[in-house]
């Protein structure tokens, strides 16, 4: 028993003529309601040397639309209580609006707004002073914050040029530069198309009444959606020649041989080694066994690595476990930060020595009992506020099918194949199937180790 | 909400939130930072994270392995009055989780090697994540050097190594009691029986003599201060300012609310709209209007594209100084004025929302109707209310000023320029100033 999940909870579904994907869920404990607006057009669809395009192009959605002007969709919701945001992954771009459940006919009108077709361009100066802040946004967060490019460094080991998830949604400096207005709007154009999105509504509301404005406010005539990107390709130079239990899109269970991909960098803010691998996708079956492997190995204070590293031998002052989840194929990574007088170089030896152990052995029956908890704990908390369950909701009509996803609403009333909890043994086939060898990403960051000074 | 009491004096306060599954507990202790002995900066917020290692007749390890089992997770962390314990656990295991607090806040036994274990991660911590230039580095730099708001709520790493098992034992016992403590539980509370959980779990906490735990209200220094951080090769530079503002009983408090709003919420504030939106200068600035137990502090912070530093500041304070002069747009204060009433609802949302927002204003010593009186008052808030109190709040050319970066970008004499210059004071030369190689 896992508790609700979509396949659980009631909801309305439906699907426009134009394609636009509904999703409406009733939620009658507080008088708020979320608006989630996802489409399938996160960094994985940035051109080829147009990094950074999907995330600019969100930012560029708060600078008006047909009947709105520049800040003023923020501006409204903010005064009838509400708040706006939005966020691009590496799948999807969603505009998330939380408010109180009065202002949902106007959340409603200004994403229709927003997704109605452009009639024009954006203005070169709105370009250059979105570039601007996206460019002040990855010194922030990428290059001032420690350990910032974690992620853009472990997408470059873990997926080959080429491969949609090889970049990191903030996209890199000289690519931003050659994006302007009409590289945006063709952007814009072939992706912000209402059969390329999904519209999902939780909170105070009447689905049925729900349903009736959307119709009305989204009618907009239907475009063709994009084509959806070969996010699921394994990476053609790793992939396996014989998987054994292969999930989809991931190159698990490989016998790769050799050493792991790596990168080496200096660690201005002290030591860390990461070591990250593929994983099922998000909606796959498998998913869940694998998450919670990989909670029992490294998440939390009674993970194995937080035992054996940081309590009984004092090389790492902390270690931490977890899954990006991803359509095409997740991430699964481990980090630990070497404790005093020990080289990042030693703790990598033995995070991975504890890892080879793991996977022949798996977890123990309280280890895969206190993950299982932790896991469904964090689960029925992403179904208890209106804008997480609306992002679940939005996440799984997105997937693909292929992979575990809906690919629409088809099968929305089955029950969700990651909800069906997975006992010990498939845990641990689950830990056994994870990828060795080259198939495995290191990212070390190098600092002089700190000395014991406690020993002093 | 209910609240009820334990014969020890332990507060219980609780509210029910129908379908949520996830409980929240929240264990506050009534503990000043003041109370932490000479030397020993952190102990406090050492023993909030060190309560799971070990407690009466539990290990660590079985201590916290009975919470996971349950799917409970635990935080530690402080408020405005102390030490704090926050426990989110399905309310099927509400129960098992409520006697395992009981026995971590009642008996715990920090022992040696896990003391040692905090002490070497949070001094390693510090040492990458403090980069100066926040908002906890402004108010500390606007504190009188003799209380303990102007260091860090973690300590250093010299407080940090001075820290034993002995030392916690002995705070601990001497000022920690369940009648100084207050817990709250939100969730769906249908089928337990919180009182009677909590009475069965934390009864035999027994109160005992202990110091004179008063909260001192911070000491502001007798002059503003400008301090620069060099961080050679910095590409961004980070300034933070701040001031002490009113207490949360003026009559200024909910007109300094609403105009903080107009300065500093979000990408449309005046501040955003001009240095982020406009400029492009910065991701964004962040201002907060954070209440104390007395008086509160009022601060903006962000970062800025390194060459542009002097002219961020210019902007920034030049935004207060017109602010002050001009008042503020009407229109901009009626908009925050209504976020703010209509946007009540969200915080009732989820337990986690509902306990944070309870255990503040506990923390703060208010009274249970506070809120919506402060709501009310915010309702009423004229433009002309939230520009005058705005303009007695905030003097810019009174500012402390925090900023790290690149010494090419941060010469001290060119930001009192810009400074001077934006505020039309003359403000020049007659604040302390100081530069230092590196934080702390």
């Amino acid at each position: 028993m896992t508790g609700p999940g979509p396949g659980r909870i009631p909801a309305l579904r439906t699907r426009l003529p134009n394609g636009l994907r509904v999703v409406v869920s009733e939620d009658h404990t507080v008088p708020v309601a979320a608006v989630n607006v996802s489409y399938l057009a996160g960094s994985a669809y940035d051109p080829p040397g147009g990094s950074g395009t999907a995330h600019l192009t969100e930012h560029l959605m708060f600078q008006g639309s047909g009947n709105v002007r520049p800040g003023e969709h923020t501006a409204l919701i903010s005064e009838q209580g509400g708040t706006s945001n939005a966020r691009t992954g590496l799948d999807s771009v969603s505009y998330v609006e939380r408010f109180p459940v009065g202002a949902l006919d106007l959340v409603l009108w200004l994403e229709a707004d927003r997704m109605a077709p452009p009639t024009g361009n954006p203005t070169a100066d709105a370009v250059a002073a979105q570039r601007r802040v996206v460019v002040e946004e990855r010194r922030q967060t990428e290059r001032s914050t420690p350990f910032g490019d974690l992620l853009r460094r472990t997408l470059r080991l873990l997926f080959p040029a080429g491969h949609p998830y090889h970049h990191a949604p903030v996209g890199l400096d000289r690519d931003l530069a050659t994006v302007g207005p009409a590289e945006l709007a063709s952007f814009r154009r072939d992706h912000y198309v209402a059969g390329n999105a999904v519209l999902s509504v939780v909170g105070d509301v009447d689905a049925e009444r729900v349903a009736e404005s959307v119709e009305r406010y989204f009618a907009f005539s239907a475009a063709d959606a994009p084509a959806r990107a070969a996010v699921d390709e394994p990476a053609p130079e790793t992939a396996p020649e014989t998987a054994p239990e292969t999930v989809p899109g991931s190159a698990g269970g490989s016998a790769a041989g050799g050493e792991p991909s790596r990168d080496d960098a200096d660690g201005t803010h002290g030591g860390l080694v990461q070591i990250a691998f593929r994983l099922p996708p998000e909606h796959a079956p498998g998913a869940n066994a694998s998450e919670i492997a990989l909670t029992a190995l490294g998440a939390g204070v009674t993970s194995r690595l937080h035992r054996r590293l940081v309590v009984r031998d004092h090389w790492s002052i902390q270690v931490a476990a977890e899954v990006l989840r991803l359509a095409g194929t997740s991430i699964g990574s481990v980090r630990a930060h070497p404790g005093p007088g020990v080289s990042t170089n030693d703790l990598e030896t033995l995070v991975l020595e504890e890892i080879d152990r793991f996977m022949a052995d798996g977890p123990g029956p309280d280890e895969f009992e206190a993950a299982a908890a932790q896991l469904r704990r964090t689960r029925l908390q992403r179904f208890s506020s209106c804008a997480g369950r609306a992002d679940e909701f939005a996440r799984w009509a997105l997937a693909p099918a292929s992979l575990g996803g809906l690919g629409g609403l088809g099968g929305m009333d089955d029950t969700e194949p990651r909800a069906q909890a997975p006992d010990l043994d498939a845990v641990r086939q689950a830990a056994k199937a994870w990828p060795r060898g080259r198939d495995r990403a290191v990212v070390a960051y190098h600092a002089a180790p700190a000395s014991a000074w406690w020993a002093s | 909400m209910r609240r009820s009491a334990l014969a020890n004096g332990l507060v219980i306060e609780t509210v029910h939130l129908p379908g949520r599954p996830v409980a929240v507990a929240v264990l506050g202790l009534d503990v000043p930072l003041a109370a932490e002995p000479p030397g020993l900066d952190g102990a406090l917020l050492a023993m909030a994270h060190t309560f799971a290692e070990g407690a009466g007749h539990l290990t660590s390890d079985e201590l916290v392995s009975r919470l996971a089992r349950v799917g409970a997770t635990w935080f530690p962390g402080s408020g405005p009055d102390g030490p704090r314990l926050v426990v989110e656990v399905p309310t099927a295991g509400l129960g098992t989780a409520l006697q395992l607090l009981a026995v971590a806040v009642a008996e715990p036994r920090f022992p040696a090697d896990a003391v040692r274990r905090y002490a070497t991660r949070t001094a390693a911590q510090l040492d990458a994540y403090a980069a100066g230039g926040t908002q906890v580095d402004v108010i500390n730099a606007m504190v009188d050097p003799g209380h303990r708001m102007s260091r860090r709520v973690e300590g250093d790493a010299d407080s940090l190594r001075a820290l034993t098992s002995e030392a916690l034992l002995e705070l601990h016992s001497s000022v920690v009691g369940p009648d100084r403590a207050t817990l709250i539980v939100v969730g769906d509370l249908s089928t337990v029986d919180v009182p009677a959980l909590a009475e069965r779990s934390f009864s035999g906490w027994a109160a005992r003599a202990r110091l004179a735990t008063a909260h001192p209200a911070p000491v502001p220094r007798a002059t503003p201060r400008l301090i620069v951080v060099e961080r050679p090769g910095a590409e961004q530079t980070r300034l933070a300012l701040g001031t002490f503002g009113p207490d949360r009983g003026s009559p200024d408090w909910p007109a300094l609310t609403v105009a903080g709003h107009v300065l500093g919420f979000g990408a449309t504030s005046l501040i955003n709209s001009a240095l982020r939106e406009r400029d492009g200068y910065s991701y964004g600035f962040d201002t907060r209007l954070v209440p104390l137990r007395r008086g509160s502090v009022f601060s903006i912070a962000g970062a800025i594209r390194g060459d542009a530093t002097p002219d961020a500041l210019s902007g920034l304070l030049d935004i207060l100084h017109r602010a002050r002069l001009e008042g503020l747009d009407p229109a901009r204060c009626e908009s925050a004025r209504k976020h703010l009433v209509r946007t009540m609802p969200l915080m009732f949302e989820t337990p986690r929302a509902v306990a944070q927002s309870r255990a503040g204003l506990i923390g703060a010593g208010l009274s249970e109707d506070y809120q919506d009186a402060h709501i009310a008052a915010v309702g009423a808030v004229t433009p002309i209310e939230a520009s005058e109190a705005l303009a007695r709040a905030v003097d810019p050319a009174a500012l402390t000023l925090v900023v790290v970066g690149d010494p090419g970008h941060c010469d001290p004499g060119r930001l009192r320029l810009a400074m001077s210059e934006a505020t039309r004071s003359g403000r020049s030369g007659g604040n302390e100033a100081a530069v230092m190689k590196r934080w702390r």
